[in-house]
């Protein structure tokens, strides 16, 4: 199968998803309603290949040459530089002024490929613009004459081996395709420009509807026309061979560096979520100073307050950020999302990237783009975002605010896959305090600590610090010092249903040197039993279906070895009677959560030197 | 540079493609709408598209066969192979022509 050659565009982010941009000696439509960008499009493609060397002819049908070159002058794209130098030419096929235009009978369209070869001739043309097929067939041919006529057309810039760029205009956005409705059947590729009301907004986007012979990423994409063009926005990410290396820095919270294996890897996106007050924008904030203390550019984007808000609060908190910022390391830009539509902002971000160079992204919150856009706005954003993130290899934290109750599980799919990393913060109102809690649910490419680390708001930030307890709410625990080793060989079997209090547990008892088999209820553990005794049983009592009283009684009154294991109730059931009723049922000892890992490891090895 | 066309009289300019049946057959048609015209009264030129592309590209032609009739107070422009007799006498009457149709 032959390959299909192709001239790159220039227009940022089709050469991606065309795989290469358009087909060389072949003839690409581009098609859209009024307003859609159609002509800009075309003048950008006309200009560039200018640019590139590509001699190549511009057919002004639907505006006057004047016309058509003032709009790629306003734009920047130098379409008057660019016939100056010869390698753009313009030619005039618009109606003719003197009077009205009457048809009747055949014609052909000899008129226009003749000129056409005359200046391919003489200009060397390898390419032509036509804009546009609606306007040259106006007013319109009965049906079948005028399928016949469009063919000449691009049959005779084939001939001329033209790369061709067709511009028509759409009946509606979304049905048939253009409303002479016959160019889509002759043409090598059709693009298709939208530019649709999405709830209160206006989404503008662009498909490649049809290659032959050529793959094409499928579907609509983002795009926006600001004064440098059209750009579009992949929702897929260039591939970088020289991300393939692990390279880690710190997230400006020691405590969570330690909770992810030395550091954040580079390169990635980070997602952090949380309820109002978690101390999401703080953390996001230390990512920001440390970054820029360490000498790197920090792009930090807040949606949530005004930029002297942002300062003030930072400063009185002991991170002032002013310093950085005129160092030139730190880069704040506070704006609400509603005042800018979604591509604009990706068309600033992307602006942002190529010219501040930033390597390190914050952007404070995504849940403000959200509040402000339709899922798919923003869904298309996010990944829009993610693309651009990736094209320029950035390493970014974005914010991203949940109820409290959804810290877990309110991860719209697409979230997960753009996030290579995902913290949760979370807190819970005690009697005379509130307790923060930081958790890695996700970090790609890394071990890192599974259970919530306890989060406090000091001077100078955020502190991040191992759990001291064992909590009966949450069941945290944090894991022994690697040193001590006072459960060396021990073969404990733990009977605990809350899977993470199990893995906790387990955790704890490994660093502390011992061997653990762990099940999730009383039938597990009671088979687990048949297939030998274990040196200790440590057990919740609250199990589900056979409570640990239960299990108990059924581990006692077995025969021989199993029967006289030594036995841990470890629980949240804490009352007297609770105690008693543990004891009567055969446990050793009886212990109450929250509880110190260390205190669980030195019971636990004192029990066993007090049986053996 | 070819004369100007003396005032009163009209100015036809005929665009063909030599090697299209059709374009011949405007030529026919056009011939047989003007008969019996005084030739006074009105100039025909007859442009090769294949050679005359200065033209061409001035007067913004894009179908051929395409009748331009130029007249201080009415112009138009026709596309198409004449076929339809009424239809151009009737546009060259506009242009005081008075023909045999």
């Amino acid at each position: 199968m032959s390959v299909v050659e192709k001239f790159a565009t220039g227009v940022p982010g089709f050469d991606l998803i065309s795989h290469g941009g358009i087909p060389r000696g072949r003839s690409s439509l581009i098609v859209g309603r009024s307003g859609t960008g159609k002509t800009i499009l075309g003048l950008q493609i006309a200009t560039h290949l200018a640019r590139q060397g590509v001699p190549t002819l511009l057919i002004a049908v639907e505006e006057s040459p004047d016309d058509l070159i003032g709009t790629g002058d306003n734009l920047g794209l130098g379409v008057s530089e660019a016939i100056a130098s010869g390698t753009l030419r313009v030619t005039d096929a618009s109606r003719p002024i003197e009077g009205p235009m009457v048809i009747s009978g055949e014609y052909d369209m000899s008129g226009l490929i003749h000129r056409v070869q005359a200046i391919v001739k003489q200009h060397g043309s390898r390419a032509v613009v036509l804009d546009s097929a609606t306007a040259l067939f106006s007013p319109r041919p009965p049906q079948e004459l005028l399928r016949s006529l469009f063919a000449q057309v691009i049959h005779a810039f084939r001939r001329m081996e033209l790369t061709s760029v067709v511009l028509a205009e759409a009946a509606e956005d979304y049905g048939q395709l253009t409303t002479l409705g016959v160019e889509d059947f002759v043409c090598d590729v059709v693009v298709i420009l939208r530019n649709i009301v999405d709830g209160e907004r206006r989404r503008r986007s662009l498909e490649i509807n049809k290659y032959r012979g050529s793959g094409h990423y499928k579907g609509e994409f983002p795009c926006t026309i600001t004064a440098r063009g059209l750009t579009i926005f992949p929702l897929d990410a260039k591939d970088r061979p020289e991300l393939h290396r692990e390279e880690r820095y710190s997230s400006g919270l020691p405590g969570l560096d330690t909770m992810i294996d030395g550091g954040l890897l580079r390169d990635s996106i980070v997602i952090v979520r949380g309820p109002t007050g978690s101390g999401k924008t703080m953390l996001g904030g230390l990512y920001a100073r440390a970054g820029a203390l360490r000498g790197e550019k920090v792009a930090y984007y807040g949606f949530e307050e005004p930029k002297a808000i942002l300062t003030r609060n930072f400063a009185s908190i002991g991170m002032p950020i002013d310093e950085l910022e005129r160092a030139g390391n730190l880069q704040v830009t506070c704006r609400y999302p509603e005042a800018l539509g979604l591509e604009d902002l990706l068309v600033s971000l992307r602006m942002g990237l190529e010219e501040f160079k930033p390597s390190l992204v914050v952007l404070d919150s995504i849940s403000s783009i959200e509040h402000s856009s339709s899922e798919k706005g923003f869904r298309q954003f996010m990944i829009g975002l993610a693309s651009l993130l990736r094209e320029h290899a950035r390493s970014a934290l974005l914010t991203q605010t949940v109820l409290g109750n959804e810290v877990a599980t309110h991860t719209a799919p697409y979230l997960s896959t753009i996030a290579d990393a995902i913290l949760v913060l979370d807190y819970s109102v005690g009697a005379s305090d509130i307790d923060r809690t930081l958790r890695v649910l996700k970090m790609r490419g890394s071990s890192h600590v599974t259970h919530p680390y306890r989060l406090q708001i000091a001077q100078g930030g955020l502190q991040v610090e191992p759990p001291p307890v064992l909590r009966a709410d949450r069941r945290q625990v944090g894991p022994a010092p690697a040193s001590e080793r006072p459960l060396e060989g021990l073969r404990i079997l733990l009977v605990e249903d809350f899977a993470d209090a199990r893995e906790i547990v387990t955790n704890v008892l490994r660093h502390a040197g011992a061997e653990v088999t762990a099940s999730s209820s009383s039938p597990e553990a009671l088979a687990t039993l048949e297939q030998g005794a274990p040196d200790l049983i440590v057990a919740d009592i609250g199990l589900p279906g056979e409570d640990g009283l239960q299990f108990m009684r059924k581990v006692r009154a077995r025969p021989g070895e199993e029967g006289r294991v030594p036995a841990v109730a470890l629980t949240a059931w804490g009352l007297p009677r609770d105690r008693a009723l543990a004891k009567e049922a055969g446990y050793q000892a009886h212990l109450v959560k929250p509880i110190e890992p260390s205190t669980l490891v030195s019971v636990l090895g004192a029990m066993v030197v007090k049986a053996s | 540079m070819e004369d100007e066309t003396p005032a009163g009289v009209l100015e036809m300019v005929l665009y063909v493609n030599p090697a299209a049946g059709i374009s011949a057959k405007a030529r026919r048609n056009l011939d047989a709408a003007l008969k019996g015209c005084d030739p006074s009264t009105y100039r025909l030129t007859v442009r090769d598209v294949s050679r005359d592309l200065a033209e061409a590209e001035a007067d913004h032609v894009v179908f051929t066969p395409m009748l331009i009739v130029r007249h201080p107070e009415t112009s138009c422009t026709l596309v198409g192979d004449l076929a339809d007799l009424g239809l151009v006498t009737a546009l060259l009457s506009l242009g005081a022509l008075e023909t045999s149709g």
